[in-house]
């Protein structure tokens, strides 16, 4: 069994496609204010008490998230942007995945970088998207894991793409098929 | 940088008591090239000294056959726009360099909101064809204190009359309204463009910001800085260990230039940061709009295109 590839070092934390955590910062310049989270979230407490503190002006919407309610909650978030006018602020607190679901959609629906504020706070499973067969396979929480499109072992590798909302993945065992790394369980 | 454009002024026409109108014809017979909306270009004014001054084109940006600027007359200024309206006439040969944009339209917008002030229209002209041709909704806010019109009016209401909003408005009393009323009602994906005077430019900024727009929305082409008064100096070329005087009717940049130092630059405004330079020794009096208050305070870079010295030098600059 051939040992695992080295940890990559080459790509620095300024030039990574890898997302960075983040934290909900309020924008209190904003007009209007959409929060997407699941309830009793701490992050989402904290962030409506400093929006009631300093943009007593503006409006605050919050949308209820549930993590196994994913697909519903994208066709309300859909919704809800393509009726937005610009001056909306979208913050986005959940898992990993709802996170980057909720931010593709946002993108997809011409919200700009800095008219959005995430925040991981539940399970860091990634959604994966295979190079050979396109289908995104959610909650992956190891290294090496099996896609759901096209069964073939994939590596997940440290390359994010925004608007798919999901790490790149490539077949581990290429080269020489059937040696495959040991998986290490790395997001869960 | 070094290649330039050989143009014959096939036209001039003034469209307003201090707004001078050139067309460009290429003058050795090639097409000139087709440019991205937003774009300028620079012309080598006539003078006692050539004043080199970018101009925006005002004119489609598929129009090889002619380019066409729109140039104000500015009297407090170092004689660049005095010269286009005093020295330049029909059959004219001029050099020009070839189109550089920094404003250009942001390509994943859904709308654009245009807003202009006085001169400030002449990019939006060639956005106007360009969002026409691709069928981009867009919204051009255009103010003016001619209660005839502004210049370039009637072409643009030619155009896109339905997308124009033209203010006849001396004191500045109707535009920022009107843009509270528009600025408040844009679909997401909606992108602001401003160009115009400073003071016009700040508020409709102001205004937006405090509407929600985010700085990402919001994109502006400042049409020069105002240089204040210009004292001799002297600089060394640390490399070399040559000194050279900067003039007072030069900037930083003519004086290297003429001294055969090439910088590279683009705007020559202040603005694009393109002709940055180093500074090993002395202290800079920054004129610019280009370089952040910490580069600023560390007096270790200078914009040469408008600034200047503090003292009478030397300035000593990391150069050859």
């Amino acid at each position: 069994m051939r040992t695992p590839p080295p940890q990559p070092v080459g790509v620095s934390a300024r030039h990574t496609s890898v997302p960075a955590p983040t934290a909900l910062e309020a924008d209190p310049a904003a007009r209007a204010h959409l929060i997407v989270a699941a309830t009793g979230n701490p992050a989402v407490e904290q962030l409506v008490k400093t929006l009631q503190a300093q943009a007593a002006h503006s409006s605050v919407e919050v949308l209820v998230a549930s993590d196994d309610g994913e697909a519903e909650l994208e066709e309300q978030l859909r919704t809800r942007l393509e009726r937005a006018t610009v001056g909306l602020r979208l913050y986005v607190a959940g898992s990993e995945s709802l996170v980057r679901r909720a931010a593709a959609l946002a993108l997809a629906c011409g919200l700009e970088r800095d008219e959005l504020r995430t925040q991981v706070t539940a399970s860091p499973a990634r959604r994966v998207w295979c190079t050979h067969c396109k289908t995104i396979t959610p909650a992956v929480t190891t290294t090496i894991a099996r896609c759901d499109g096209c069964a073939r072992m994939l590596e997940v590798y440290h390359h994010f793409s925004r608007r798919h909302g999901a790490y790149m993945g490539y077949q581990a065992d290429a080269e020489m098929p059937g040696e495959l790394p040991e998986p290490e369980v790395r997001w869960a | 940088m070094g290649v330039t454009l050989a143009v014959r002024v096939a036209a001039v026409r003034d469209l307003a008591p201090d707004v001078r109108e050139l067309v460009l014809e290429p003058a050795n017979g090639h097409p000139l090239p087709p440019f991205s909306p937003g774009s300028h270009v620079v012309v080598h004014v006539p003078g006692e000294r050539t004043r080199k001054n970018a101009y925006s084109l005002a004119c489609a940006p598929w129009a090889t056959g002619a380019y066409r600027i729109a140039v104000r007359r500015i009297d407090a200024g170092r004689g660049g726009s005095r010269g286009v309206h005093e020295r330049i006439a029909p059959g004219d040969l001029l050099t020009i360099d070839p189109p550089r944009n920094l404003f250009a339209p942001i390509v994943r917008a859904r709308r654009h909101v245009l807003v202009a002030g006085g001169i400030g229209i002449t990019p939006f002209v060639s956005y106007a064809h360009q969002l026409r041709a691709e069928d981009v909704p867009f919204e051009l806010h255009y103010a003016f204190r001619e209660p005839a019109g502004g210049p370039l009016l009637d072409e643009l209401r030619d155009l896109c009359p339905d997308a124009l909003h033209a203010y006849a408005d001396p004191t500045g009393a109707l535009l920022l309204p009107a843009l509270d009323v528009a600025l408040r009602d844009q679909p997401l994906g909606t992108h602001l463009s401003v160009c115009g005077p400073a003071p016009m430019m700040d508020a409709v900024v102001g205004r937006a910001t405090a509407l929600g727009w985010p700085p990402s929305r919001i994109h502006l082409e400042r049409f020069g800085v105002d240089t204040g008064t210009m004292e001799p100096f002297t600089v060394r070329l640390a490399g070399s260990g040559r000194t050279l005087t900067v003039g007072e009717d030069v900037t930083l940049l003519e004086a290297l230039e003429e001294d055969g130092v090439a910088v590279p630059f683009l705007c020559r405004q202040g603005i694009c940061g393109e002709c940055r330079l180093a500074v090993v020794d002395g202290t800079p009096d920054h004129r610019d709009l280009y370089l952040n208050p910490q580069d600023r305070a560390s007096n270790a870079w200078v914009m040469p295109c408008v600034s200047r010295c503090a003292d009478a030098g030397p300035l000593v600059l990391d150069l050859p």
